[in-house]
């Protein structure tokens, strides 16, 4: 019963995190469009919001998405599994790229500098990782 | 519109160097306890599994300094994603983690840093 418990807590944290990061990431790549001149009107605005929302719900939904996950694992006696394995290297890699989000943000706040060109490859980034993970635990063909 | 920006540059700076020392210093708990956490693996919890006997510290502090250590790496590439810091110190903040009593370098580094945003 409390394995089901934590498998509905992991996929509610995941699903807050992943739809956090499409936020992030999109507002990212509008605001590398070269329409949005530094000075744009509601252009502060809607950094801050986005800001906000990585910081209150995205990052601390990465966070316990993590431990509910390990939670999860250790639970079910998943670890060792080689689709976990696999797994993991993606989710890695997802939260890697949450942080260049993150920090891309904190600096289009700052300063008028444009965003790194990996940025504009974060969304399809996201799109693949995410189809994966699910492929792999849904599946686990390994 | 001018006198605006600027006027919002000036009200916005004071927060800007705060949130930069802010930052810093969270970087800097979290390199401590990612580096507390790996001396307490290898000096406590491994020479107890082995010379002790006792493999149940090895297992339960594998995972926390798993944790830190996750933790730290998420910190530091949203940190450097954030502009300010070069490969060299970057590099440098990345190895000090995985070497036992490196983090002490980092922290320093670190409040080096979020001394010098508070003077900015």
């Amino acid at each position: 019963m409390i394995y089901l418990w934590l498998k509905a807590f992991h996929i509610v944290s995941v699903t807050v995190w992943i739809g956090g990061m499409f936020v992030a990431a999109i507002a990212v790549a509008a605001l590398s469009a070269s329409k949005s001149l530094p000075g744009a009107p509601g252009r502060g605005d809607l950094i801050g919001a986005v800001r906000r929302w990585d910081r209150w719900a995205t990052s601390p939904a990465m966070l316990l998405a993590w431990l509910f996950g390990l939670a999860v694992a250790t639970q079910g006696g998943w670890f060792g599994a080689r689709w976990l394995m696999m797994k993991l290297v993606f989710v890695v890699a997802l939260s890697g790229l949450h942080g260049m989000l993150s920090g891309t943000l904190r600096k289009l706040a700052r300063t008028d500098a444009p965003p790194s060109p990996a940025s504009g490859h974060a969304l399809p980034a996201i799109v693949g990782a995410t189809v994966v993970i699910v492929l792999l635990v849904v599946v686990k063909p390994l | 519109m001018m006198e605006r920006r600027t006027m919002e540059r000036r009200t916005m700076a004071p927060q800007q160097v705060m949130e930069d020392r802010g930052q810093m210093l969270r970087m800097r708990t979290a390199c401590l306890v990612e580096g507390g956490t790996l001396i307490l693996l290898l000096f406590v919890a491994v020479p107890l599994k082995h010379l002790a006997g006792f493999p149940d510290a090895v297992k339960a502090m594998g995972p926390v300094h798993g944790l830190a250590f996750l933790t730290y790496l998420w910190m530091l590439v949203r940190m450097v994603s954030a502009g300010g810091w070069s490969r060299g110190e970057t590099i440098k903040l990345f190895v000090a983690a995985m070497v036992p009593f490196g983090a002490f370098f980092s922290a320093r580094t670190l409040t080096r840093r979020a001394a010098s945003a508070a003077t900015l």
